[in-house]
């Protein structure tokens, strides 16, 4: 799946288009640990990865965010095994939802492209210094052929800007890297993790805001809102919004709610979007078992103190289609509450 | 919008053709998607892939359900998959093959020997880009212009020429029976 992504900067690297190192390891693991150590010696580090593979770097993950150091990686988002499944759903990022990694999720393969770019400024900002991973359907969006517009090396120099990082390994500057940090001081660098990631929501509006000035596209930052305030709301992320905004269409008083960095949640955005709206519908591509889908728990959470019916849909799983029809089924079951599956075991919707 | 399904069996190049046809869409200055059916294919299995044609940018992300164009690479695959499945009975069917295929739910059906005019271009069956050709005859949607130049972005030089001139030859075969 991230295959395409890693072939086509080997391609680069081996033509000289990308001035790069391709560091060849055998397990995820190591993958994550080499992007760990190489982004610690100064340089910028990028891997892809999903899945069961993802799972793998689970352990490297909290060490990077831990470390601070503004890794970027694509995630080519698809389910989790068992069963064996090769196919979309958020299952493997929602899994990392609390590995301290900035968290976006793309709609098309240019906001792909230009949310890899964000992402550098984003991560590297002295006020984040957090990895972040840049998170695209698997199938829909990785093996999609469509127009992107690809800007110039000399387009993209200024915006992304040259890497200086805040701290490196370097022999004739020692310093200590990943030390142990006891009970009187954890709590100190855990509680400045969570201030980096606060402060990654301004970082992420002002660099999307930038990136339009500059290209002419922009993502809205944290959410993009469509039609709203609507009395409907629809709240889903990923490859799913543009099938949501073309069925919305057709209809007067449903809003898209998209949100595009998951981590850091957009509790405020959400909260200000839903203020007027009577029904939200949230649509997972994951489930928690034993509780709901994890975006419609945040969507309670930030929505605590309003009025409006939320109800839950789990849909496109393992890589099971969510067709228009499927967003017609949402919106007729838009005032239901709680949380239902939506086409399975050939059910439109079933609790 | 126009959508359009290319059946094929794994290793044949559905995909491909997807691609490239997606790409002459984009020549003639439209909006075009192309994603394969989202399987695990083996090669020799049944395969699909799609395109998506409009005039202005495509949002939608599920698959193609009611194509008006389905381009079938084997014939082999039309006792194997319902090709017409979710069609309209005024879509379009080519198939590649030199045997009458017969009635179907389809009315607009048409045939052309690909694997004939590719064993004598390009010494191979190799009939995946060769029926863009085809598929311009029929649809109008594309110009040959565009399917050439897709070509040539997609292939390289000496596969691209071959192709070219097979994906003009069906072009020309198509249109003969397209206007009687």
């Amino acid at each position: 799946m991230e295959t395409l992504v890693v072939e086509r900067l080997a391609q680069f690297v081996n033509n000289g288009e990308l001035d790069a190192r391709m560091i060849k390891v055998e397990s995820e693991h190591s993958a994550c640990s080499a992007a760990f150590g190489a982004q610690a010696a100064g340089v910028r580090a990028f891997s892809a990865t999903n899945s069961q593979g993802l799972a793998l770097m689970n352990e490297i993950l909290y060490i990077m965010s831990g470390a601070r150091l503004p890794a970027v990686f694509g995630i080519v988002n698809r389910a989790m095994s068992s069963p064996i499944n090769i196919w979309c759903d958020h299952s493997d990022t929602m899994g990392c939802r609390d590995t301290g990694w900035i968290q976006l999720y793309c709609e098309s393969a240019q906001e792909i492209l230009d949310t890899t770019l964000q992402a550098f400024r984003i991560g590297e900002h002295k006020d984040v210094l957090l990895p972040v991973m840049v998170c695209f359907d698997g199938f829909i969006l990785s093996h999609l052929y469509e127009p992107v517009y690809i800007p110039t090396r000399t387009e993209v120099k200024p915006f992304v800007g040259k890497y200086r990082p805040h701290v490196k390994l370097d022999p004739d500057k020692p310093v200590t890297m990943g030390p142990v940090g006891m009970p009187d001081s954890y709590m100190e660098f855990k509680k400045q993790q969570a201030e980096a990631m606060e402060a990654a929501k301004k970082v992420i509006k002002d660099v999307d805001r930038e990136f339009k000035r500059r290209y002419g596209r922009g993502y809205g930052g944290l959410v993009e809102k469509v039609n709203i305030p609507a009395k409907t709301i629809i709240i889903a992320l990923g490859s799913v919004c543009g099938t949501i905004k073309e069925v919305i269409k057709k209809h007067k008083n449903i809003g898209l709610l998209r949100i595009r960095s998951f981590r850091p949640f957009p509790e405020k955005e959400v909260k200000k979007a839903c203020a007027k709206a009577e029904n939200i519908c949230v649509i997972d591509r994951a489930f928690s078992f034993g509780n709901h889908g994890p975006i419609f728990t945040e969507v309670n959470s930030a929505l605590r103190n309003c009025n409006a019916t939320i109800t839950g849909f789990i849909a496109g799983l393992g890589g099971r289609d969510i067709t228009p029809d499927d967003i017609e089924n949402v919106i007729k079951n838009a005032d239901e509450g709680g949380t239902l599956w939506l086409d399975v075991f050939g059910k439109g919707v079933s609790r | 919008m126009i959508e359009v399904r290319i059946h094929g069996r794994g290793g044949q190049g559905a995909v491909t053709a997807s691609q490239v046809l997606a790409m002459a869409f984009f020549e003639d200055g439209k909006w075009a998607q192309a994603f394969p059916a989202f399987g695990a294919e083996r090669r020799g299995s049944p395969a699909m892939s799609f395109v998506r044609v409009d005039k202005k940018p495509i949002l939608i992300r599920s698959q193609v359900y009611h194509p008006q164009y389905a381009l079938v690479l084997d014939p082999t695959l039309l006792d194997a998959v319902n090709v017409c499945k979710g069609m309209e009975c005024c879509g379009f069917i080519v198939v590649n093959t030199k045997h009458d295929i017969g009635e179907m739910h389809v009315t607009n059906r048409y045939t052309v020997d690909l694997d004939t005019i590719a064993m004598k271009v390009i010494g191979r069956k190799f009939v995946n880009l060769a029926m863009l050709g085809a598929f311009s005859a029929v649809s109008g949607a594309v110009s040959m212009k565009a399917i050439s130049k897709a070509i040539r972005l997609r292939m390289e030089p000496k596969v691209a020429e071959k192709n070219t001139k097979a994906a003009k030859m069906a072009h020309e075969m198509v249109k003969k029976e397209v206007s009687k």
